[in-house]
């Protein structure tokens, strides 16, 4: 499948922060998390790709535009929500969607009335003397019925209550199912990962760590509890504790536990948030 | 939609959401004005040598302090100065193209009007100047005051797409500006023998055809050379 959204060793330089190599793709019907610790560069990768700002290295391309060319109507594909939208303070919920609307050719009414009704948002107060957790939910209600093929969120519910958050959740993964669409998102709820990404795009210190299928990384991961612990390292450990062994080489551990006839009382398939501290630490 | 249109749409709808505080400011400013023009008779006597900087400063100042504190250019996260707006609308499928027009319409908007009425209150307040002008010789010296406005005064427009600054190199661009306007302020009148109001007015009236189509030339100059120094910046400006 030809990716919607393609990053190829793309490098940046940030004062003394360095961005990269970075490479992924993003396929439609899909939907990517990108997780990593605070500072890690991924709301500077998702600028990257708006063409916030320029790349010291590599190729970014949207629907196989570079998106640093002189054409920018790739722009039209593609919703993005910084964390924090700028720009935006001095004007009201109604204000923002006469700007916005007209510049989507599907732009969805009906969706953003919805909104509004279910999130219980002011449309006639000014942005900035909204809430931090009410401002997030009118930049949703101005992201979703643009209705465009890629929709970029960086930590898009970060200061939701729970039930907008769970709504939210809901709305998005209705939002995937009507057509061929792809989301790229940033988030540290775990809830969001579980609920709404299939493939999660780790990232520590600027540097990618792995492009994985969301399924497939929880089941790959297992944690034993053991008779006892083997002096020697088990072959897939990734940690130990006690007589607690975590791996990610399920079958290489567990020949190594029958050769050595050490039995495991139990095991247990570690949780996402469990396997994701894992790989970054 | 083409460029303009759009441009034309985005600059309406950032002046709608300011416009009370842009008229209450533009009235202040206006009143200011007119009482800083009461001295201007006295300037055309030559009695009062500081007045060419001040109407520098109110022509060209005012206007760009004139958009709300949300629309003007100002420090973002970490080395990143800009407007707000410039960020914000490069966010959407608005051509680089589009957002710089919309700049520039937006400073028209704020300038022209308050610039006008200054150039209209000179005759109305001063004897000496309305002696030295004749009809057409007034003609030209207001569109050479637009084409300034434009060429010289875009350059604040141009500036709201900001840059990737550090402390040090604003400090020092401001001192080399305070140092070649100083030089400028100086030298001019060495050189001129005038201020330099009494110079645009002296070859609007000695010559009002070369004049006037140099201000034309200045201002499509302006116009243009604003317009891609714009576009240039927002291309290498990292806004993160």
């Amino acid at each position: 499948m030809i990716p919607w959204i393609e990053l190829t060793q793309v490098n940046k330089q940030i004062d003394d922060f360095r961005l990269g190599p970075v490479s992924l793709a993003i396929e439609p019907g899909t939907i990517t998390a990108l997780v990593g610790n605070n500072g890690s560069g991924k709301s500077s990768l998702l600028k990257l790709i708006m063409n916030m700002a320029n790349m010291d290295e590599g190729n970014i391309q949207v629907f196989g535009e570079p998106v640093d060319g002189e054409d920018e109507s790739w722009k039209r594909h593609v919703t993005f929500l910084p964390q924090t939208p700028v720009g935006w303070n001095a004007y009201t919920g109604n204000d923002l969607k006469n700007l916005i609307a007209p510049l989507y050719a599907k732009w969805d009414d009906v969706l953003f009335e919805r909104m509004i009704q279910l999130l219980d948002i002011p449309l006639d107060k000014r942005f900035g003397k909204l809430s931090p957790g009410v401002q997030q939910k009118l930049s949703l209600s101005l992201a979703l019925p643009r209705h465009t093929d890629i929709l970029i969120l960086d930590e898009p519910t970060a200061s939701l209550d729970i039930p907008s958050k769970n709504l939210v959740m809901d709305l998005l993964v209705d939002w995937m199912e009507r057509e061929d669409r792809a989301i790229i998102l940033t988030t540290h709820q775990p809830e969001s990962l579980r609920k709404l990404a299939d493939y999660l795009f780790l990232m520590k210190d600027g540097q990618a760590i792995g492009h994985y299928e969301k399924d497939q990384l929880t089941s790959g991961f297992r944690r034993y509890w053991l008779e006892e612990m083997p002096a020697e390292a088990v072959p897939g450990e990734r940690s130990r504790s006690g007589r607690q062994l975590v791996s990610d080489h399920l079958e290489a551990t567990e020949n190594y536990l029958a050769d050595h006839r050490i039995g495991i009382v139990d095991n247990k398939a570690l949780e996402l948030e469990e396997v994701i501290s894992l790989l970054l630490a | 939609m083409n460029d303009w249109n759009q441009a034309y749409r985005l600059a309406a709808f950032e002046i709608k959401a300011s416009l009370r505080n842009l008229l209450l400011i533009l009235a202040f400013y206006i009143a200011m004005s007119l009482i800083f023009m009461m001295s201007f008779d006295v300037y055309l006597e030559g009695d009062f040598k500081g007045f060419d900087i001040m109407f520098l400063l109110v022509f060209f100042m005012f206007p760009a302090w004139m958009k709300g504190k949300e629309f003007q250019m100002q420090k973002m996260d970490g080395n990143l100065w800009s407007s707000p707006s410039i960020i914000m609308l490069q966010q959407l499928p608005i051509s680089r193209n589009t957002i710089v027009k919309s700049r520039f319409l937006i400073h028209a908007f704020c300038s022209f009007p308050f610039q006008l009425i200054l150039l209209i209150a000179m005759p109305l307040m001063s004897d000496n100047f309305r002696e030295a002008m004749t009809p057409v010789s007034y003609a030209v010296f207001v569109l050479m005051w637009l084409a300034i406005s434009i060429a010289v005064g875009f350059m604040m427009a141009a500036s709201e797409a900001g840059g990737n600054f550090r402390m040090k190199e604003i400090v020092l661009s401001f001192i080399y500006i305070l140092i070649a306007a100083a030089a400028v302020y100086l030298l001019f009148p060495m050189l001129s023998g005038s201020g330099f109001i009494e110079w645009t007015m002296a070859i609007a009236v000695d010559w009002p055809l070369l004049t006037g189509v140099a201000a034309v030339l200045l201002m499509i100059a302006g116009w243009k050379y604003w317009q891609v120094d714009m576009r240039k910046t927002m291309k290498k400006t990292d806004y993160l």
